[in-house]
């Protein structure tokens, strides 16, 4: 008899821990291929303005966030005229400045738009910007005397770079602010493609990267602010993956005088805010240096010119004007949905 | 049973069903349309608040700034910063809303548990 229930014990026993292995093998492989993507957000500053990250993967990315954050700190190290010791501040102190690699290749880039924009986009505005100040404490409405004095030191075909070292004019200020949020998104590509995270959208002061598809294996919806809104309202969704998205628009920094509103993009043929009839101009390409320079440029040239120099570069844009009509380039349509009432969707971009 | 397992066996058994439930009690009760503050400080997430608890509205100091929590909503109260840009956003009230004080290195967010917004970032 104590035999028999010794014999029944270890039969309980065994079928106890085969269940056990077999529950726990279930959840094991239930949490690999069914647990959806687990999501890692965090939010900083820096390049003056937010950072947002939002990362999916099989496990914890927090690591991966803080090494984004590093990346982008380190790159605004490099590229900001405001960063002393950074080449850009040398190129501003010295008129020149040690250039390496990647240097080189933002300066060659930058020159490319610059001369198929006909200088609508244009580095060397710094004298313009610091000028204006737009978005500071100390910002203030210069006189025509001052502004034409700016003027004569902006002409970015001076920048020159060979064997090493980037030399600008005397009196030149070069100012990489309108490519360096997309230079950040280009950066954080690069380090994601060697991450095991295949899927994550984030922002660099509104210029985003949008990284394989959302968690839901969709495209991600990415909402157009609204130029006339408040910050968190959007006039229309784009629907897209696998690319950089930048925006420039009047409404980001403003300087407020006299009954008149002044915004900070500046046209460095006429050293004033730039006046071409657009409010808005988003831009997608592969590319988060060209979606942040062309967004730019695009916004200082008018729609009509906007559209060429986007076919150039193998990029898509949605223009909104003044009178709230929004136009999207062709190779947009299909993925753009009007959302608010307030605008008005024309269709004759090309 | 009671031959398989000793009161020792039991207790532990007992001890662990209790910590479980305690580990995940406070996930359970958080309802998934929650709203939940995050709050950044020099890109460190510092400060967790679920806003659809608080009975009554308190001020919280963080790098330079007051914020207001209240009852579903969290602000800038004010702040050191010269262009109080971030007073200026007003209450944050709904999932997705967010503002900053760039100057003071200052994030504030409103998440759900379970979102369901329509977008997943906005460009601007």
């Amino acid at each position: 008899m104590a035999m028999k229930n010794e014999k029944a014990k270890k039969a309980a026993v065994a079928v106890c821990v085969l269940s056990a292995v077999f529950v726990v093998a279930f959840l094991v492989m239930a949490d690999i291929f069914h647990k959806p993507l687990r999501e890692t957000d965090k939010y900083s500053v820096a390049m003056g303005t937010v950072i947002t990250q939002r990362l999916f993967s099989r496990s914890d990315a927090a690591k991966e966030c803080d090494d984004i954050d590093e990346i982008i700190n380190s790159l605004e190290n490099k590229i900001s005229w405001r960063k002393e010791g950074s080449p850009i501040y040398s190129l501003n102190k010295n008129n020149t400045a040690g250039c390496d690699e990647e240097l080189s290749d933002i300066f060659s880039r930058s020159r490319a738009v610059y001369d198929a924009s006909s200088g609508a986009f244009d580095i060397t505005v710094g004298r313009l910007t610091t000028l204006w100040n737009i978005g500071e404490e100390t910002a203030s409405v210069p006189d025509e005397n001052e502004i034409a004095s700016a003027l004569s030191f902006v002409d970015g075909s001076k920048i020159d770079v060979s064997d090493g070292a980037v030399t600008s004019e005397s009196g030149q200020l070069v100012d990489l602010g309108a490519v360096g949020k997309g230079l950040a998104c280009d950066k954080v590509r690069e380090y994601l493609e060697k991450t095991d995270i295949s899927r994550a959208v984030i922002s660099v002061g509104g210029s985003v990267l949008l990284y394989g598809e959302n968690d839901k294996a969709e495209k991600w919806s990415v909402g157009v602010r609204d130029p006339r809104g408040e910050s968190d309202e959007y006039m229309g969704v784009l629907s897209v993956s696998d690319c950089c998205v930048s925006t420039s628009g009047d409404y980001e920094r403003v300087l407020q005088k006299d009954g008149k509103t002044y915004h900070h993009i500046l046209d460095p043929k006429t050293g004033y805010p730039s006046d071409s009839g657009l409010i808005s101009v988003t831009v997608v390409s592969s590319s988060g240096f060209m979606s942040d320079a062309l967004s730019t440029a695009c916004f200082v040239l008018g729609r009509e010119k906007g559209e060429k120099l986007l076919s150039l570069f193998d990029a898509e844009g949605l223009f909104i004007d003044s009178e709230k009509n929004v136009c999207v380039t062709l190779g947009l349509k299909d993925f753009f949905t009007l959302t608010s009432d307030k605008y008005v969707l024309s269709g004759d971009a090309q | 049973m009671k031959h398989f397992f000793k009161k020792g066996d039991i207790i532990i058994i007992v001890c662990a069903a209790v910590l479980c439930a305690l580990l995940f009690l406070p996930r359970a009760l958080q309802k998934d349309g929650d709203l939940i503050a995050k709050i950044y400080e020099n890109g460190e997430l510092t400060k967790e608040i679920n806003l659809s608890c608080v009975t009554e509205s308190y001020e919280i100091k963080i790098n330079g700034a007051v914020l207001l929590i209240e009852n579903g909503a969290v602000s800038y109260k004010e702040a050191d910063c010269p262009d109080k840009t971030c007073v200026g956003f007003g209450a944050l009230t709904k999932a997705g809303d967010t503002a900053s004080c760039v100057p003071n290195r200052t994030v504030v967010t409103v998440t759900k548990k379970k979102s369901n917004s329509k977008i997943d970032i906005i460009t601007y």
